[in-house]
């Protein structure tokens, strides 16, 4: 801390001398040699560089045999680390942890690359799933590695999409379908098991951030139905028994979750987030029902959205109930851009679309601002605002 | 339930040890089983030979049917004395032969690519692309039939019948 702030708080009385004279003393007792850990950490990165390059350098020149046990040594002595940790952890934990996962990951890739082996990148993610899971959920104790597992088990998703889809000879039309919408609606079920979790762990952290990273896949989810139904309808699409089968399926995964997120939370949170679920459910046989026109795919994405913003609203998120007021007023703007096309060809129109974007950006300012919870959450979590969905 | 618990922390710490263990055991064994066989190559396509670390290139299957093509749904009967390839034969998926060839699935076998060192990119390339050399890659083939390109070297190119066939624009134009 400066001391010049406190000379000035003397003067204006704020603080009495002898006060002035302690808080001197501590402070003068308690300084961190700033320039000196400066110096060691830059000294230490410069060291960290220096070895990276040397190891890049030189790294086709190293047998793969052993830039693998190099690889493989690593990962061991982190495991032992993780072991003689305390149970509860620490940051220092979760880093290692997080680092371990992205050891193994890599790993894979080496493996690749030492022995030409090629595979399709949805195998070794699901492998990765398979080995790294049970750890990361048994010992994870913050977003570092709830982020991990999640972006994993996305990835592992969608790249099992892209492979299935480009597969030759194909599978049949539905049987594809049904196991891809399987795999990308998987990760959403993560909140319930985040929900039976949470009332049984002392990681709170990590299990409050997999449910909301799970809530935000599926709130992403339920966007692009809510936008992919302005084409349509679906009903008369010619992929219309799998486009049936795709919804049917991406509701009845997150009904499910709405339906065990309600049975594990008890408390006035936990009702009012698997009411949101249960909204999230129907968001995909609502787009189904109602595609084919661009209004009622806007008013669809504005109540889902609107949803989002009640739920924030009772649930005390206060940087979620914004970011919803946000995204919500930010579809207004560009629904009156697609009513309206040619406001943007005359002045006077011109002029109208700048007022209508001042007067929604306004409001929005307004609603957030009066409605929004208290910024301190209630109980647990030390957290940060805008990933608290 | 609470050293139920830490057993279940510490076996959670081991299996992905276990697990990768296994799986590089697993690359290194098949890394080292199988017949090699020499496959000529050529340059996939003159501006992109190399994409990341990977050398990319189409196999010049010495097929002696003009029009079959080992596309999706086909596979390969290899016929000569290993490593020396002297023809291959294109057959439905499922068809039984002694020394058979398949791509894994959502792969194929038109085209390959080959992991390289990064400072002997630029010559290989080079190389990959100079008309008066072949391109030849190992295949490793497993009995299953599923192979792994292990290397690649260069040889003069015979004296082709036709003058067009040693042009650099051919490559592109047959790029399908």
């Amino acid at each position: 801390m400066s001391l010049r702030r406190l000379k000035a708080w003397e003067a204006a009385g704020l603080v009495d001398a002898t006060t002035a004279a302690r808080i001197r003393e501590w402070e003068s007792s308690h300084t961190s040699p700033v320039a000196m850990r400066a110096v060691i950490g830059i000294a230490a990165l410069a060291i960290g560089l220096g070895l990276l390059s040397v190891i890049a350098a030189n790294w086709d020149a190293v047998p793969g045999v052993v830039r693998l046990g190099v690889h493989f040594a690593l990962m061991v002595a982190l495991a032992l680390w993780l072991w003689r940790q305390a149970s509860t952890g620490g940051i220092a934990a979760e880093a290692g942890l997080f680092v371990l996962g992205m050891l193994g990951l890599t790993f894979f890739g080496h493996i690749g690359q030492v022995y030409q082996t090629d595979s399709p990148l949805w195998q070794p993610l699901t492998l990765w799933l398979v080995l790294f899971a049970p750890l990361m959920l048994l010992r994870g104790t913050g977003w570092l590695t709830a982020l991990l597992l999640m972006a994993v088990m996305i990835m592992a998703a969608w790249t099992f999409m892209s492979w299935t889809m480009g597969l030759q000879p194909r599978l049949g039309a539905v049987d594809e379908t049904v196991r891809i919408v399987l795999a990308i609606t998987a990760p959403v079920l993560l909140a319930a098991l985040a929900a039976w979790a949470q009332r049984r762990s002392s990681r709170q952290g990590f299990w409050r951030r997999l449910a909301e990273l799970a809530l935000l896949y599926a709130a992403g989810g339920a966007s692009i139905a809510a936008i992919a139904s302005a084409d349509g309808p679906w009903r008369t699409d010619e992929g219309s028994t799998r486009l049936l089968w795709s919804v049917l399926i991406a509701s009845g995964v997150t009904l499910l979750t709405a339906l065990l997120v309600r049975a594990f939370r008890r408390d006035p949170e936990g009702r009012v987030v698997a009411d949101l679920w249960l909204g999230l459910a129907a968001m995909p046989l609502l787009a189904y029902a109602l595609s084919g026109s661009k209004i009622v795919a806007a008013l669809l994405f504005m109540t889902l959205w609107a949803g989002i913003a009640y739920t924030a609203l009772r649930a005390g998120w206060r940087g979620a109930f914004q970011a919803a007021v946000g995204i919500i007023a930010f579809r207004l703007v560009l629904l009156s851009f697609e009513l309206g096309g040619d406001l943007l060809t005359s002045g006077a129109g011109l002029i109208a679309s700048g007022l209508l974007i001042l007067g929604v950006a306004w409001l929005a300012l307004k609603i957030s601002k009066r409605f929004a919870p208290p910024s301190d959450p209630p109980p647990a979590s030390s957290s940060s605002q805008e990933t608290s969905p | 339930m609470s050293r139920l618990h830490g057993a279940l922390r510490t076996a959670a710490l081991v299996l992905p040890l276990i697990g990768l263990a296994t799986a590089w055991a697993i690359s290194h064994q098949r890394g080292e089983r199988g017949t090699d066989w020499e496959v000529p190559v050529q340059g996939y396509d003159p501006r992109d030979l190399l994409r990341g670390h990977y050398l990319v290139f189409q196999y010049d299957w010495p097929i002696e049917d003009e029009d079959a093509v080992p596309g999706p749904g086909m596979m390969l009967c290899l016929d000569g004395d290993a490593p020396t390839l002297t023809s291959a034969e294109v057959v439905p998926l499922q068809t039984r032969c002694p020394r058979p060839l398949r791509a894994a699935p959502g792969d194929t076998l038109l085209a390959g690519k080959l992991y390289i060192p990064q400072e002997r990119a630029a010559s290989l390339e080079k190389q990959l692309a100079d008309p008066a050399l072949r391109g030849i890659v190992t295949l490793r083939v497993r009995e299953n039939g599923r192979y792994t390109p292990m290397g690649i070297r260069f040889e003069p190119r015979p004296p082709q019948p036709e003058p067009s066939a040693a042009e650099p624009g051919t490559a592109s134009a047959t790029t399908p």
